[in-house]
């Protein structure tokens, strides 16, 4: 029986090379033609249109503001969370844990978007930023709390033992050691908050109010009203807004020095 | 200490869950009853857990393969791969979707209904899934695919028998992962969906006009009470694998067995509903809420159910002719929440819908694309009488015409189902409450005066309406806000010194023909003639300076009839919605209405219809001519009417009765009042004669005046966003401090990090010695 050499053994991967590259890359190529040639001959027109409205920036400005709130105060509560339940003795418990902040998810997003909604309602609490806030944390927190939990879990315990040993206390060996080495799963985390809720529509539309309009929900509007060229551009502008953030974050992941995990 | 805070997060995660669980048993079951008799909501729960299933147990066959190929891909490739695999994890959601959009467009691939659902799906799972599986993969030995190869296992038995074993944990745990976000996903379902219904879109329709539907609040604590379930059943399982009792795996087995029983419960009926005749299924497209089908009305009492009545009469029909399983006969029923989505599900998609009800302007751009054929009007209104005075009205878009600009005659491109205004409902309560407390010194009549001197413009400050500054709302949907600011902007134009007369108004002349018609009305309204657009960029942008109108799309309804709510005296409404409101702050016990809400329509206003149409792609003309002709007949019509809180074209004694009911009464009655509170519901219900013959109806717009129109209404909302937020009443300025003090922490973290001394690398004893070994 002949060897059968490493390449057919990466044939394993074409299914998925292929839904990749159909799926994923082809859209990009077709937001960038959408965006230049939506009327058939390349034009500025819509990138134009985009760029010269003032309110436009305060829109975007907004959005980042907005999005910005939510993944910070998502970091403040996920962290603890997440080193809370991973310093649980029994491993059941953990998933257990887990398993009863991420099952909400069952519950579609936008039917849990709306009993909150109605619940504010009930409340007397105003829609508006703060609501909306508060939804984009209650909704985004298991994706910030899963990456933290998964680096924090995955640091070797002798690194732990080693710094007790060489007479640090527990609060330094959380600063020098278990902090730094769960700096990527904060990054991952923050990216996978940032980005949808920088990009959020019916949640803005649905907790929020009038001074909370966001880049996403225009997206929408030009989508539902057949402006492909002008929703193209937007989404490119999304594009470079988190392609942006991926860079900044990489870039403090590689100050932090640390490359273990993480999705970034 | 620790865990209390973990438990304290969970508890304010469930509080929403649990709201609608506790609010799902207000009529003991009859909801959980609803949940499974309603076949819109059935189809709906099945296509999700079947959308769910399938595309993340495709994810995790696709990504347990790439996690084995990938490792022996060369070091570039790899590095590649694994980039684009981040894409759609990192990228928005909206992003993704809107490419998809495009790609699908592009390509073609329009009516694949659950199959391109199906495909978005496995792209939500699938990068996950490799992100889960990859890992483990890494920690197999690769020994032991080498040595399944020298003993001569094919690549695909070294695949299916070496590597699927040892991942299995990891492959259950991408699946769950997958599925758990396919369930959750609303963005992408939105945007791919061609008729499939899915419990997110099912849900984003009905809260377009009321609340979550109340099955669904049935289905969420199902939900609440399976996931108990499984942390119960997880935490019995550790006890007795602690005990040392194992049987764990006959307890996963009974877990998986009632979830796949659920699941295909589920299922079963949509595979069921595949497989009809299609003489034996009519499909319907319609708004959301806009039928009488059975729906819950609050103290035990129901809507007449239509639907029902309909299929039962229609069933005998079918075996009057002999057609064979006629008792299989049945509705499929799925609702939109704009026109736009109608045109694209139709346009794009080429969805089978026999009948669908898309406005005036809609039935246009359908008929000049060839999207809708003609109906013949004898047949479907065969043995009927209709309301000639708002037939007429409608004629300008519903006659059929030939190459040569004949009339076809008997020919429409669709007859109205409902009609009404878009007017002005304000609420009695907050404007008494309003110059009782000295913010304006306009008492209810008063205020009437004005909406009877100025109509529209009380919307834009006249007669010292400022007052009311922000507390207005305005529609976000570009068409009536700019078409309602074109007619106060003509009147103001028209009127040298400003104070526009409503009568004067309507004895204007029209400068070019020199006598008042609707054509003018017509002109100002779709920006035709003299008028354009610019006009009500004008009015728009100072209102948003005077007023600082709220735009809404639904909230402002919600708000109206919320009667803790004080935020808003008055605001741009359709007739539908304001009869709607009107009839949810009524007391029902009374005869009287004695709700806070009145509706005001102007003479010289926008008149809406939607109608009956039939696509092309439509497979069962019989019933849809059979059920236009069932829904027409005054008595069906009525029963509708009283639920659907708006005018119909159907003419009989019991739309007489009805009318008589509401107490519509004849202007040359000596007790015609319009502000009367009975006489007020009965017209946002029933459109008086002149606001039906004072009025114009707004056309489809050409491509470009199309863009103008909606991109002028996003301009307006980023500009009435940026004041709203200048004024910094909104902005919560604890959360920004909460946002700084996380920043600031942060940064001095890393510059901690940055500036105290520490080993560049931590030695790691584990590969140290592995290295040794």
């Amino acid at each position: 029986m002949k060897k059968i050499n490493f390449n057919s053994r990466s044939l394993f991967a074409l299914p998925y090379l292929i839904y990749m590259t159909i799926f994923v890359v082809v859209p990009l190529f077709m937001l960038l033609f959408y965006a230049f040639f939506g009327d058939g001959t390349f034009s500025f027109t819509e990138v134009n249109a985009f760029f010269t409205d003032s309110s436009q920036w305060a829109t975007i400005a907004r959005s980042l503001r907005i999005a910005l709130t939510a993944s910070l105060v998502c970091i403040l509560i996920a962290y603890p969370l997440a080193y809370t339940i991973a310093k649980i003795k029994s491993k059941t418990f953990q998933y257990m844990m887990l398993m009863a902040l991420i099952a909400p998810m069952w519950i579609n997003g936008l039917l849990r978007t709306i009993a909150l909604k109605d619940l504010a309602t009930l409340m007397h609490i105003p829609t508006g930023e703060t609501l909306l806030t508060l939804g984009l944390i209650i909704d985004y927190l298991p994706f910030m709390l899963m990456p933290i939990y998964l680096v924090i879990t995955g640091i070797p315990k002798s690194y732990l033992e080693v710094s007790a040993d060489l007479g640090a206390s527990p609060f330094i060996t959380f600063m020098k050691v278990t902090l730094p080495l769960s700096m990527s799963g904060i990054i991952s985390g923050f990216l996978m908050v940032f980005t949808p809720a920088v990009s959020t529509y019916y949640m803005s539309e649905y907790l929020g109010d009038q001074s909370t309009f966001m880049i996403g929900e225009q997206l929408n509007t030009m989508f539902t009203k057949d402006n492909k060229s002008g929703a193209a551009v937007i989404a490119l502008v999304l594009l470079v807004l988190v392609g942006l953030s991926v860079f900044l974050a990489n870039q403090i992941s590689r100050i932090g020095n640390n490359k273990k995990g993480g999705l970034a | 200490m620790g865990i209390v805070f973990v438990l304290a997060v969970i508890a304010v995660l469930y509080v929403p869950i649990l709201f609608l669980a506790v609010n799902s048993f207000q009529e003991g079951f009859a909801y959980y009853t609803q949940l499974f008799t309603t076949s819109e909501y059935m189809t709906a729960v099945g296509n999700t857990l079947l959308i769910a299933a399938i595309a993340s147990l495709i994810a995790t066959i696709i990504a347990s393969m790439a996690a084995t190929g990938i490792l022996y891909l060369g070091k570039r490739t790899r590095a590649i791969t694994m980039a684009v695999n981040q894409l759609p994890v990192i990228n928005a959601d909206i992003v993704t979707s809107f490419g998809l959009v495009l790609l699908f467009v592009s390509v073609g691939m329009t009516n694949l209904g659950l199959l391109k659902l199906l495909l978005a799906h496995v792209l939500i799972a699938l990068p996950f899934c490799l992100l889960t599986i990859l890992p483990k993969m890494r920690q197999l030995d690769a020994n032991l695919i080498d040595a399944a190869l020298d003993l001569g296992a094919s690549p695909f038995k070294a695949f299916t028998s070496v590597i699927v074993p040892q991942l299995v944990p990891a492959m259950i745990q991408a699946f769950l992962l997958g599925f758990t976000l396919s369930l959750d996903d609303f963005v992408i379902t939105q945007y791919n969906n061609s008729g499939v219904p899915t419990i997110s879109t099912v849900v984003y329709g009905a809260i377009s006009r009321r609340d979550i539907p109340n099955a669904f609040k049935a289905l969420t604590t199902i939900i609440f009470v399976v996931i108990l379930l499984v942390l119960i059943v997880m935490n019995l399982n550790a006890a007795r694998i602690r005990k040392g009792i194992k049987i764990s795996r006959k307890i996963t087995a009974a877990v998986l067995a009632v979830v796949i029983l659920l699941a295909t419960g589920g299922i079963i009926p949509v595979i069921v509903s595949h497989l009809t005749p299609r003489n034996l299924v009519l499909k319907i497209y319609n708004w959301e809420d806009y039928i009488a089908m059975g729906q819950a009305l609050g103290d035990g009492q129901y809507a007449p159910d239509l639907l029902a009545k309909f299929e039962a009469s229609y069933r005998e029909t079918l075996k009057a002719q002999g057609v064979k399983d006629a008792d299989k006969f049945h509705i499929e029923y799925h609702t939109f929440t704009d026109n736009e989505e109608l045109y694209s599900k139709i346009n794009t998609q080429h969805s089978d819908y026999d009948l669908i009800f898309p406005s005036e302007y809609m039935v246009e751009k359908m008929a000049s694309e060839g999207l809708i054929q003609p109906i013949t009007e004898s047949r479907a209104t065969d043995g009927l009488t209709l309301d000639s005075n708002i037939l007429n009205r409608t004629k300008d878009f519903t006659t059929v015409k030939d190459q040569n600009g004949n009339i076809q005659a008997d020919q429409v491109w669709a007859i109205p189902y409902m009609v009404g205004t878009v007017g002005i409902m304000y609420d009695v309560d907050v404007i008494q409450s309003m110059y009782d407390n000295g913010e304006t010194t306009f008492e209810i009549a008063d205020f009437e005066n004005l909406l009877d001197q100025y109509g529209f413009g009380v919307l834009f400050g006249e007669g010292g309406t400022d007052a009311y500054s922000g507390r207005i709302t305005m529609k976000k949907s570009a068409r009536d806000s700019i078409g309602i600011a074109m007619i106060y902007g003509a009147q103001r134009a028209n009127n040298a010194t400003h104070e526009v007369n409503q009568a004067e108004y309507l004895n204007q002349t029209d400068a070019i023909s020199g006598e008042y018609d609707n054509s003018m009305l017509s002109d100002i309204l779709n920006m035709d003639g003299n008028y354009n657009i610019d006009l009500a960029r004008q009015i728009l942008l100072e209102q948003i300076d005077t007023m600082h109108p709220i735009y809404e799309n639904d909230n402002g309804k919600k708000a109206f009839m919320n009667p803790d709510n004080d935020d808003f005296a008055y605001g741009l409404f359709w007739s539908c919605d304001a009869g709607l409101a009107m009839n949810e702050v009524d007391d029902e016990k009374t005869d009287e209405y004695d709700g806070n809400l009145r509706y005001y329509a102007p003479n010289g206003t926008n008149l809406w219809t939607d109608n009956f149409a039939i696509p092309t792609y439509a497979q069962n003309l019989d019933a849809a001519y059979a059920f236009i002709n069932f829904m027409l007949s005054p008595e069906n019509a009525a029963d509708n009417i009283d639920y659907v809180g708006s005018q119909m074209v159907a003419a009989g004694t019991e739309i007489e009765d009805l009318k008589d009911d509401y107490g519509v009464t004849d202007p040359s009655d000596p007790d015609y009042d319009l502000f009367d509170a009975d006489i007020n519901y009965a017209n946002a219900i029933f459109p008086t004669e002149d606001n039906i013959t004072y009025s114009a109806i707004m056309h489809n717009f050409d491509k470009s005046k199309e863009k103008a129109v909606n991109n002028l209404m996003l301009e307006i909302q980023n500009k009435a966003a940026e004041l709203t937020e200048n004024e910094g009443g909104t902005i919560n300025w604890f959360l920004v401090g909460l946002g700084i003090f996380a920043g600031v922490a942060f940064t001095w973290w890393l510059i901690h990090c940055l500036t105290h001394r520490r080993p560049r690398k931590l030695p790691d004893p584990f590969t140290d010695a592995q290295k040794k070994a």
